[in-house]
């Protein structure tokens, strides 16, 4: 295990300090001008691979471009959504599992943090825009005396916008499958809160101290259905608290974050990602802040409402419980790659990669007695110089020569079931093919 | 609240108390009174006795400079001051308030116009720095506020009236009136001459306190941009805009609206070095030669206005603190 000359050294020379800093401003200047230009939609369209999915992870990259290096937080990561399911993303901290969440969200700590690479297929229903860039609206017909199908007329003579069930505008929309990763942030507004929304790890610090929870709530009715009244934001947004199973909505309606708990807050957040009925909800650790009985009702709330909604919801957490108790596919990261994805059931009964089976195996039990908890022994390795062998190879058990080669593909051991590991091979021993779809 | 702010003006009136005291012990512990340096030639060259000088004090009660003597003045000012006697300056001979509220106008003027440009420059400017935060904007007004925090305000002062009154011209400086001005210049004229003379000063006050107020304005907005909510505020879709107007900046005012509490015993006290340096006859002006020249009751009496302003201002930050915060709540 020779080290190279620079990860010995645990300091940065002034002259190397100097580089760093260059090329990292030189990067964030590009990307950070990449995410404000204007382009034609057409730009970022692009094709779902399965047309199954809502959500495609493509060879993401996503690094930090930190004082220290660059920082590579997800290196290539790809797995994909299928509509209405739960997807567990489990890793341990810092292992990118959060960073490939805000990814999909286009929220990574900028300016340090960018995308670099890869794609993020989404399927969106858009608005369709004229000519000028403006919404399109449908509008209320009628039959008239003759038969004739008509658009209606207001007092004015002008032609009356239909409206739906909230009393929103209804606009002519589009499905269409856009690549968030080379989308502008402009662009990306629309899909935020109405198509993706995201629920966040700390609900204590997570809603905004000086606004109400109904000026918080509102806010999001108001921008993303137009044409909404203010009695029927409020309505919609006390119905909101009502379905998370708030007992008072009208009350908390009026009171300030601080003066709720942190399981209420929580449901505060989730009452926020539904408001506007998303296709897939980002639950980043929903329940880490909270203790073990409000745990079990977050994880209750979260089944429930996926029905309601008929999404899909991607679970980020390093609890394998709840995991176990959410997912349908579970995807397992470590150190910015993914390495073993799978059903529930293949990985929790068969895991096959040996972080995943030490993972395993840390886990407390409550049937047998042991004096100390196991535990994968060694560390992460460095994030800013990776390895280019399997990042896990020096804390491995069953570590072979073949391992100190470069970086193993994905193998798919079964229909739904692969790892990226040299101990298994294809399930019909076929000619070495990538796959990376779950 | 209510039943707070009583409780908070009753113990203010201790305060004030116990600041009034320190103040008269140390002017009246001033190695030379007012009427010393005032008679000291005649004394020595014998046209006034010792007796008649020692009468003069006494009437004045400054002849017993032992402690006891100090607290028996000190209660008589006292006494004079609750029942709103606030005593005659030795040096103009006239009533103290009549000073005071005479002087007073320029220098809020002054102190007032900078304060709002300082306002309105520093705090959108603190805000657009931290959202550009190491960018060319960011680096550009650091090192310009540094530099005006850095310049001692007599130099600056100095500096600007030799450049620009001095050498091109352009301004008047020194009192408030031109020399040129005719006699019988109409009221408009005369304003306009006036505010000719009160740019520079402005100008000075400005340029000396907002380094200070835009860096606040800029740490507070880049603590709040990596706060959570922010987050959640950008995961639902918000535009930036929309983002730093409404839910970075209505945090970032907090500390903000306490901090420009303080600032209201400067708003009224008067900008002493620069109204020095220009000449302009203000309260800062007067009360420092007051405090020169040991005029006790005018320096007793702007000390305790200052003062009075002090324990109103910090009762004000704690009372904005609860307007603008709803976490904070004042209990009684």
């Amino acid at each position: 295990m020779a080290k190279t000359e620079n990860e010995k050294k645990h300091y940065i020379s002034r002259s190397e300090s100097k580089r760093i800093s260059k090329e990292n401003s030189k990067a964030i200047r590009y990307y950070e001008k990449r995410k404000k230009r204007k382009v034609a939609p057409e730009e970022y369209t692009t094709e779902m691979k399965d047309e199954k999915n809502v959500v495609e992870f493509d060879d993401l990259h996503t690094y930090f471009f930190s004082d220290a290096g660059t920082v590579k937080a997800v290196n290539g990561v790809s797995f994909s959504i299928p509509a209405g399911s739960t997807v567990g993303v489990v890793g341990e901290s810092g292992c990118g599992k959060s960073v490939t969440s805000l990814s999909l969200m286009q929220l990574v700590q900028a300016p340090s943090g960018q995308i670099v690479g890869g794609s993020i297929r989404f399927r969106a229903s858009l608005f369709k825009r004229d000519a000028r860039g403006r919404k399109i609206p449908v509008y209320e017909t009628e039959t008239n005396e003759s038969g004739e199908t008509v658009f209606k007329l207001d007092a004015k003579g002008k032609k009356v916008v239909k409206k739906n069930a909230l009393g929103g505008n209804v606009y002519e929309m589009e499905d269409r499958v856009v690549d968030i990763a080379k989308m502008p942030a402009e662009a990306m507004r629309s899909i935020r809160g109405r198509e993706i929304s995201m629920i966040f790890q700390e609900p204590m610090t997570s809603l905004n101290p000086v606004f109400t929870i109904g000026n918080q709530l509102d806010e999001v009715g108001y921008l993303h259905i137009e044409g909404i009244t203010k009695q029927q934001v409020k309505e919609h947004s006390i119905e909101m608290l009502r379905l998370v199973g708030i007992a008072d909505p009208e009350g908390v309606y009026k009171k300030f974050p601080h003066e709720l708990s942190g399981g209420m807050r929580q449901r505060v957040m989730i009452a926020i990602a539904l408001l506007c009925n998303p296709k897939l909800i980002v639950a980043d650790e929903p329940t880490t802040a909270l203790d073990v009985t409000i745990q079990a009702q977050i994880l209750d709330l979260l089944r429930e409402i996926k029905k309601k909604i008929n999404g899909s919801i991607m679970l980020i957490t390093h609890d394998l419980g709840v995991v176990a108790e959410m997912a349908d596919y579970v995807v397992v990261m470590y150190a910015g790659k993914v390495i073993e994805t799978g059903t529930a059931e293949d990985i929790f009964d068969h895991p096959l990669h040996p972080y995943t089976i030490g993972l395993q195996k840390s886990k407390p039990t409550v049937d047998a007695e042991v004096d100390s908890l196991y535990c994968i022994p060694g560390f992460v390795p460095n994030p800013i110089n990776m390895p280019n062998y399997c990042y896990f190879r020096d804390r491995c058990e069953r570590c072979r020569e073949q391992c100190s080669g470069e970086y193993p593909a994905f193998v798919q051991v079964t229909e739904t079931h692969s790892v990226a590991c040299y101990l298994y091979r294809e399930k019909n021993a076929a000619p070495e093919k990538e796959e990376k779809d779950v | 609240m209510v039943k707070y702010i009583i409780k908070r003006l009753l113990l203010s009136l201790f305060i004030l108390l116990g600041v009034s005291l320190i103040i008269y012990i140390l002017i009246r512990m001033m190695p030379l009174s007012y009427f010393e340096t005032q008679f000291l030639p005649q004394l020595n060259s014998g046209v006034m006795t010792q007796e008649e000088f020692n009468r003069i004090l006494a009437l004045y009660g400054l002849d017993d400079n032992s402690f006891f003597g100090i607290l028996k003045g000190y209660w008589g000012w006292l006494t004079a001051f609750v029942q709103g006697d606030f005593g005659t300056s030795f040096q103009y001979g006239e009533k103290v308030e009549v000073i005071i509220r005479d002087n007073m106008g320029i220098s809020f003027g002054i102190s007032f116009v900078s304060l709002l440009l300082e306002i309105v420059i520093a705090i959108p400017l603190g805000i657009k720095c931290a959202c550009n935060q190491y960018g060319k904007i960011d680096y550009t007004a650091t090192v310009l506020c540094m530099v005006g925090m850095a310049f001692p305000t007599f130099f600056l002062g100095n500096l600007m009236i030799k450049w620009f009154a001095v050498d091109l011209g352009w301004f008047e400086t020194g009192g408030l009136v031109s020399a040129a001005l005719p006699k019988d210049a109409g009221a408009l004229t005369r304003f306009f001459d006036m505010l000719w003379h009160l740019v520079l000063p402005i100008f000075v006050m400005v340029v000396l306190s907002i380094g200070g107020l835009m860096r606040y304005t800029r740490t507070n907005t880049l603590e709040v941009l990596n706060a959570d909510y922010i987050r959640t505020a950008r995961a639902k879709g918000l535009s930036e805009r929309k983002v730093i107007y409404k839910h970075v900046f209505r945090n970032t005012m907090i500390p903000l609206v306490t901090q420009l509490s303080f600032t209201l015993p400067t708003l009224f006290g008067g900008a002493m070095i620069t109204e020095t340096v220009f000449g302009i006859p203000g309260i800062g002006q007067i009360a420092y030669n007051a405090l020169k020249v040991g005029d006790i009751p005018l320096a007793m009496s702007y000390n305790m206005f200052i003062a009075m302003l002090t324990v109103v201002g910090i009762l004000l930050a704690d009372i904005m603190y609860a307007v603008v915060d709803p976490r904070v709540k004042l209990v009684g």
